[in-house]
């Protein structure tokens, strides 16, 4: 038997849950265009008849006790979610790629603006009315003024293209570096605070839409995973807790967040001018390992398990040099060669520098000098003010005397690919020592290292065409360009003894550096070498050939300036991979096309990813998104049933009027 | 599906801007008439076109060379006119009278020297420029190719009879650094021609300094203190170490030797032997030189020797017309000569009409020779002519294929455009009515 007045609960519940719902509708009405607001509705239960389990049923049917207001909830499908940011961090991706490769386009754009080729052009004229009026000084310079305008135009490219570097190495230092960072701390703290918020009972939906909009942008950024764990506060409550982790290429994780805990990210500029990220944890210490698939970190070093992304796609461009990239057994290779030669000592710097020892002659000193220097590093290698002592300081200040009145010092070289290369030395005095710790820069300290240290060079290196990888073709146009127009006009090999072209700072010839040859430049009668030819008829045959060079139809091998591998000697002795063939005419504009081909292809892929993001996209509005149809007949409705609810109540009070009032006043 | 107004929006908005991009590229395309502005737009066609530019480039290089060349020949054609029709004036019957004897001896002198006459303007044509190039001096263009000397004629220096070089005397090299003046002495012109000379900085040298000689690498370097003067590097120069014994140092001098060192490299240039007067020279070699022009023939090399069929060779050597050396007889086979020893011979009191004979059959010889060579020189001009239509043929194609290539035809170009118009403004006027009344507006 219910009591008397439990029908008033009832109305009451009916009341409560019609206002309730009135003013989550106005909720949703006042955020259907807020940014990342989730639709929200409350969850409703019809409270269930109190004596249900009593054992002696009256036999009376049992009527529910009104409804309860369970919670406010949202409608959002963690799925979709999931969905929406493995696209959205394959899109931010490509975006950076498409930024960097537009930027390269304009730089090396062939299509409306020609300066490479109409420089070239220019040459190619000069040359021709050089052929024509052969042995007049005048048209020496106009050669020379046209060579001039190319050299300018190789140099500005150069600079943009280093422009570009700065420019996108700064995107993501202060760009994208820093805002993962505030992502990462932002999210740890908004995950606290709605833990805690959870805990006393309040379901902070409106942070929840925050944290939600925060991974959103954290996923254009990092590749993450989102997980979701249930724990428990006690006294039977739970809670959400939430873990964010970085996915690296072969399934290994590393957790970013941890409900309020979270790591750092650190970009580091390495010495070779690689983009090296670090992953640190709150306390500023580098990440040792994985959290799970079982891998190590070298100091907190990520760089390799970043495979998509907005970063990633920024280390790509930035470290990646596409065929200048050479594997470590190439380098190795190379430096055996330049070191040990096939013959072993024979014709490698070893024995270079033995020879120089033992035959040491003071009147050559500077020549000496300057061997020893690229050899052993300029700054180990002084020579005594009467010239006949020269001394070798090493990097802790110890010196030792490579030549003296006395005698000479003698390098010795051994060792093995599994064991390690040693370079010893005895110097005059008879003293010996490993030179292998002690020597800091010049070609020796870098073979050393590069023979023996695995670690740097093990990696299998990527090749995709990033940044360095046109830079590199710049330089490596502008390298060949050069030899092949010093050997043409010379008549000995190299060193050439009529060079055209020189480097400013006595390095390999490069885009930044080169410029027309101090002995043309002062030359004060025809430079251009007429002919090769002696004896037999005089003919003015050599600005043919040159003319020929820049013909489109003459196609060359183009090989790396090899400046990946080491400097001064190294670079001489060893030509770098070989990257590209074409004639000089097309050179320009097939880098061009090759941009052009790649843009297009990541272009087609971006609208892909982005045609698919928009249909996640809408399937999360269809879900989450507010309408006001539907708010409108929620207001209508709920409105509704506050009048009904209402109504149930006065007719109660109208019944128990009628109980009270008017039962039992019969014979008043 | 469930649709919200926000859903609608989001759409439109995104579409419109696609419409409004679209509208752009139509404009900017119906503005520059190209079919693309960047590779990545079209790049197979971009291959294409820089392929044709690339020919048509190179196309109009061959064009300008082959003009070039033919204004050249017109002038040397009419040169070579010039000396025909005054050949033609020494007339041979006039000749041919006075070697039968039947002229006075006032006649005789009266073409004698009417021979004398055309016998200047015979070296004068030769000696012909045409812009800033002589026109007969083979593969060497800046230097009046013939001189006279006594009565005797020169090509480059080189007797035309008898193939000896008159005196010529040595030149001396001079090294420029920054408008320093190395002189390296008239004696070692020859020796030093072709040197680097690096004067170098270093600083642990307090002014004076040393200089050394590579043989084998061709350099000369000087090490000199920072405040060294050019009479210091003088000295070095003067000083220099493992110079050949042949080189006479002291003849090397520095202008301004008070002033401040110039610091850097130079090429050593200008400098040659003296020629000794007697010296034999080798005419046919010079009858036989070439320069090179690139007209478009496919320029060839075989190894280090170009493939002269792939060239044009625009050299016109003077004594390959006039004629040089002598007969077996000793009669000498240029006109000049001829004409002289015939004039001389016609002034001459006692005149020898049977010693005179041969002279000026030679010069009837000489003279068919030349209008061989000058036909010979007609057909080059023809060939000339041909290559220069063929060319200007080959540029009007290249244009029209790159036009077709890269270019859109204007109608085409505009019609897009006004379709793109058209299609934006109805997106726009759809936007006007997109977002329709919600049922909160229904209700009372």
């Amino acid at each position: 038997m219910r009591p008397t007045f439990s029908g008033f609960e009832v109305a009451k519940t009916g009341i409560n849950a019609a206002r309730a719902n009135l003013q989550v509708a106005g909720q949703n009405i006042a955020n259907a265009n807020t940014e990342g607001y989730t639709r929200q509705r409350v969850d409703l239960y019809s409270i269930a008849p109190s004596g249900i389990n009593m054992r002696y049923n009256s036999g009376n049917t049992l009527i529910g006790e009104g409804v309860k207001i369970g919670g406010i909830s949202q409608y959002r499908d963690i799925f979709l979610d999931t969905q929406y940011r493995q696209q959205n961090t394959l899109l931010a991706g490509s975006q950076i790629e498409i930024d960097v490769l537009e930027d390269l386009e304009s730089i090396f754009d062939s299509v409306v603006n020609s300066n490479i080729s109409d420089a070239l052009n220019t040459i190619l004229d000069a040359l021709n009315e050089f052929s024509k009026n052969n042995s007049n000084y005048s048209y020496d310079s106009t050669v020379k003024n046209a060579m001039k305008n190319m050299l300018g135009l190789l140099d500005s490219l150069n600079t943009q293209i280093e422009r570009v570097i700065s420019q996108q190495t700064s995107y993501l230092e202060t760009g994208a570096i820093k805002d993962t960072n505030n992502l990462l701390q932002n999210i740890a703290f908004l995950s606290d605070q709605i833990k805690k918020s959870n805990i006393s009972g309040n379901g902070a939906l409106e942070l929840l839409d925050q944290r939600n909009l925060m991974l959103d942008r954290l996923s254009s950024y990092l590749d993450i995973e989102v997980v979701y764990n249930i724990v428990s506060v006690g006294s039977g409550v739970t809670v959400e807790e939430i873990e964010v982790n970085l996915l690296g290429d072969n399934g290994e994780k590393f957790n970013l967040i941890s409900n309020s805990e979270y790591r750092q990210l650190e970009m580091v500029k390495a010495t070779n001018g690689d983009i090296l990220i670090r992953l640190l944890n709150k306390d500023g210490s580098a990440v040792a390992a994985s959290d799970s698939g079982n891998v190590q970190l070298d100091g907190g070093l990520i760089n390799h398990h970043l495979n998509a992304g907005a970063i990633s796609s920024y280390l790509k461009m930035l470290n990646e040099n596409g065929a200048y990239d050479i594997n470590h057994a190439d380098i190795l290779n190379l430096h055996k060669k330049f070191m040990l030669g096939s013959d072993l000592l024979d014709t490698g710097a070893v024995a270079e520098a033995n020879a120089i020892f033992a035959g040491y002659d003071p009147s050559n000193w500077q020549q000496v000098l300057s061997t020893l220097k690229s050899l052993f590093g300029s700054d180990a290698v002084s020579i005594s003010a009467d010239r006949t002592a020269i001394i070798l300081t090493d990097k802790n200040g110890n010196t030792y005397r490579l030549v003296d009145n006395s005698g000479h010092a003698v390098l010795t070289f051994s060792g093995n690919d599994d064991e390690g290369y040693v370079l010893g030395l005895t110097d005059a005095m008879g003293e010996t020592v490993n030179l292998n710790d002690i020597l800091e820069n010049g070609d020796f300290a870098r073979s050393l290292v590069a023979l023996n240290s695995k670690e740097v060079y093990d990696t299998t290196v990527a090749t995709a065409k990033g940044i360095g990888y046109y830079k590199g073709m710049l330089d490596t146009f502008t390298y060949t360009f050069a030899e092949m127009f010093n050997s043409i006009n010379s008549t000995s090999g190299p060193p050439y003894d009529k060079p055209l072209f020189e480097s400013i700072d006595g390095g390999p010839i490069a885009a930044g550096n080169i410029k027309i040859s101090e002995q043309w430049e002062n030359a004060l009668d025809v430079y251009l070498t007429a002919t090769k030819q002696t004896g037999t008829n005089e003919v003015f045959d050599n600005v043919q050939k040159m003319i020929s060079l820049l013909k489109d139809g003459t196609e060359f091998d183009f090989f790396a300036p090899a400046n990946t591998a080491g400097s001064g000697h190294l670079q001489q002795s060893i030509p770098g991979a070989l990257i590209h063939h074409s004639s000089f005419k097309s050179f320009f504009t097939q880098i061009g096309v090759d941009i052009g081909l790649e843009l297009s292809t990541i272009n087609q892929k971006a609208t892909m990813y982005s045609n698919s993001l928009d249909s996640i996209d809408s399937k999360r509005y269809a879900l989450s998104g507010v309408s006001e149809d539907e708010e409108a007949i929620n207001l209508v409705m709920y409105n509704r049933s506050l009048a009904a609810a209402s109504r149930f109540m006065t007719t109660l009070d109208e019944a128990l009027e009628n109980i009270i009032s008017r039962m039992g006043i019969v014979g008043r | 599906m469930r649709i919200t107004a926000g859903m609608i929006a989001r759409h439109y908005s995104k579409n419109l801007n696609r419409s409004l991009r679209r509208l752009n590229d139509a404009s900017i395309r119906a503005i520059n008439r190209r079919k693309f502005s960047k590779v990545s737009e079209d790049p197979l066609a971009a291959i294409k076109a820089f392929r044709i530019r690339n020919e048509y480039d190179e196309n109009l290089i061959h064009i300008s060379n082959a003009q070039d060349i033919q204004s050249v020949m017109v002038a040397a054609e009419s040169s070579l006119m010039t000396i025909n029709s005054m050949i033609q004036e020494a007339n041979f019957d006039d000749l041919v009278k006075g070697l039968n004897g039947t002229m006075q001896e006032t006649d005789r002198s009266a073409i004698a020297s009417k021979l004398r006459k055309i016998q200047e303007a015979v070296v004068t044509t030769m000696n012909t420029k045409f812009g800033d190039q002589y026109l007969f001096g083979g593969a060497t263009k800046n230097e009046p190719p013939f001189s006279v000397e006594n009565g005797q004629l020169y090509y480059r220096n080189i007797n035309v009879n008898t193939g000896l070089y008159k005196e010529v005397p040595a030149k001396e090299a001079v090294a420029n650094i920054r408008g320093m003046r190395v002189h390296f002495g008239v004696e070692n012109g020859a020796a030093l021609n072709g040197y680097t000379l690096n004067v170098q900085l270093d600083e642990t040298l307090s002014g004076s300094g040393y200089a050394v000689l590579n043989d084998t690498n061709k350099t000369i370097t000087v090490y000199l203190g920072g405040n060294a003067t050019n009479a210091q590097l003088q000295d070095a120069l003067q000083n220099m170490a493992n110079a050949p014994a042949s080189v006479d140092l002291s003849k090397i001098t520095v202008d301004n030797p008070a002033s401040l060192v110039c610091f850097g490299k130079t090429y050593i240039d200008g400098g040659s032997y003296g020629i000794a007067e007697g010296t034999p020279g080798d005419l046919t070699l010079l009858a036989n030189e070439a320069a090179y022009i690139d007209i478009g023939l496919g320029l060839k090399f075989n190894g280090q020797e170009i493939l002269d069929n792939t060239v044009y060779n625009s050299a016109f050597p003077g004594i390959d017309f006039i004629g040089y050396g002598t007969t077996e007889n000793g009669i000498p086979k240029n006109f000049y000569t001829l004409l002289g020893e015939i004039a001389s011979r016609l002034e001459s009191a006692n005149f020898d009409a049977e010693g005179t004979k041969p002279y000026v059959q030679e010069l009837e010889k000489q003279y068919n020779e030349f209008l061989t060579k000058l036909t010979g020189f007609g057909a080059k001009s023809n060939f000339i002519e041909n290559t220069i239509k063929r060319l200007e043929d080959l540029d009007y194609n290249l244009i029209e294929k790159s036009d077709a290539v890269e270019f859109v035809d204007p109608t085409t170009a505009i019609m897009e455009y006004k379709l793109m118009e058209y299609s934006y403004n109805a997106a726009l006027q759809m936007g006007v009515n997109l977002l329709q009344p919600t049922l909160l507006d229904y209700l009372r």
